[in-house]
């Protein structure tokens, strides 16, 4: 394993293959690029906080990131994905110790044409106590785009808090419409509304 | 000036509108009324080329035949369409929409000038001029919604405005904000408002040249304001065919 330590505000952090990053302090990302076939692992340490925040683009992308939180932690994750062309992307944390928040929002817009393998996963082991657990999926499809979206959440233990949910539609034609009336042709209509969406997180993320 | 022409809507292969034909010059307001489900709002998207209605017939605007163009085109040829229920667009602010409409239609705005514009009408509008910066429609109630798409057709300056039933969810008083704020438009620019409304209070505001009726798939009867009393009064009955 490549191990890593980080804190403070890192602009940008690149996850390759095999790499093990352990997120000390108050730890803020702002951008992140998954090199493809990379399996790595990021450990939230204990009393620490993690808050990222970016929109990523992903093509021909199969990568699996496994995250793991310890004591009294702190993680926000807010992803939004562009995606293109084949890709499968697994994500998937696991909250080991105690007094422990995480919350995952996804948003994933499936660009025209394109087949992607979205699975976002939460694991709360019996032994564990007094964790929160959040994890919301949304996915938009263009047209003839696929996306696979799998929301896993396993709870083994009765001191926890969690909650997940998953949506995925197409564009809407009701809002395609709307923005056309205002006088914006079709395509650029269907950009705002993908670029929206996406944006939508940054807004909920504000509320917090 | 628009001119419906023998006009057939269906939807979903169900007729809603037969050989209609209206005429709506520039400066004109036109009021729609009719029960409930007898294709006005429908008539309204047709006009703005929804692609859930199938129709035939002609509809010239400005002597152009504007019938079958894609939507955004309609717009930009100076006809707003404002929708019973306006939806919410997240992650995009009433500014950010405009101006990007703006350009679309070829407009070039000073940055500066658009600003003072848009606090401008939000005071006109009695609405606070954070509505400016704030998602589209997101987050407010009926009456706010409608607010601010008469804000948005301000901002894009409409020759031709199609306003269906704007009044509901208005209270009293927004309702007279937005019925004063039609006219003085309308005053500045000549344009023509066809709308849809059985508010009686909205219809002595808008004092119409022409009030008719659909029901049943036609138009049934054409008049002044006087018609509207009578149906205030009256109600439909007289026009089930």
């Amino acid at each position: 394993m490549n191990i890593k330590n980080i804190s403070g505000i890192i602009n940008n952090l690149i996850i390759e293959d095999k790499d093990e990053i352990h997120i000390k302090n108050n730890t803020i990302i702002k951008n992140i690029n998954i090199t493809n076939n990379s399996n790595a692992k990021l450990i939230i340490e204990d009393n620490s906080a993690l808050d990222l925040g970016t929109i990523i683009n992903i093509d021909n992308i199969t990568s699996n990131i496994n995250i793991e939180t310890l004591n009294n932690t702190n993680t926000i994750i807010y992803l939004g994905i562009k995606a293109k062309n084949n890709n499968n992307l697994n994500i998937k944390l696991t909250m080991v110790g105690n007094d422990s928040n995480a919350t995952i929002k996804v948003r994933c817009v499936g660009e025209e044409s394109s087949s992607s393998k979205i699975i976002t996963s939460g694991k709360l082991l019996k032994s564990n106590h007094n964790n929160t657990f959040l994890e919301d999926v949304k996915f938009l499809n263009e047209e003839d785009s696929y996306i696979f979206g799998y929301p896993e959440l396993l709870v083994d233990s009765n001191d926890v808090v969690a909650n997940h949910n998953m949506s995925v539609g197409p564009i809407s034609e009701e809002v395609l419409f709307f923005l056309e009336c205002k006088g914006i042709n079709r395509k650029e209509a269907k950009n705002i509304i993908k670029e929206a969406f996406i944006k939508s997180m940054e807004r909920n993320k504000d509320y917090e | 000036m628009l001119e419906i022409k023998n006009l057939n809507i269906k939807v979903h292969g169900k007729e809603l509108l037969n050989n209609f034909n209206l005429t709506i010059k520039d400066g004109e307001t036109h009021v729609l009324m009719g029960p409930n489900g007898t294709g006005k709002s429908s008539l309204l998207k047709a006009i703005m080329n929804n692609k859930e209605y199938e129709k035939d017939g002609t509809i010239l605007y400005n002597n152009e035949d504007i019938t079958n163009i894609p939507t955004n085109e309609i717009a930009n040829k100076g006809i707003y369409y404002l929708s019973q229920s306006p939806i919410e667009v997240e992650g995009i602010t009433n500014a950010e929409l405009i101006k990007t409409a703006l350009v679309e239609k070829g407009i070039k705005y000073n940055i500066f000038e658009f600003k003072k514009e848009c606090e401008s009408i939000t005071n006109k509008l009695e609405m606070d001029k954070s509505f400016i910066n704030r998602y589209v429609n997101v987050g407010m109630s009926g009456g706010e919604r409608k607010k601010n798409e008469i804000l948005h057709m301000n901002l894009l300056k409409p020759s031709l405005i199609l306003l269906d039933e704007i009044d509901s969810g208005l209270d009293v008083d927004a309702l007279k904000v937005i019925a004063n704020n039609l006219i003085e438009y309308q005053e500045n620019t000549n344009a023509s408002i066809l709308i849809i409304t059985h508010q009686q209070s909205l219809i002595d505001i808008l004092n119409p040249d022409y009030v008719h009726v659909i029901s049943n798939k036609l138009l049934r009867k054409s008049g002044d304001i006087s018609l509207a009393k009578e149906i205030s009064k009256n109600g439909f009955k007289e026009y089930e065919g």
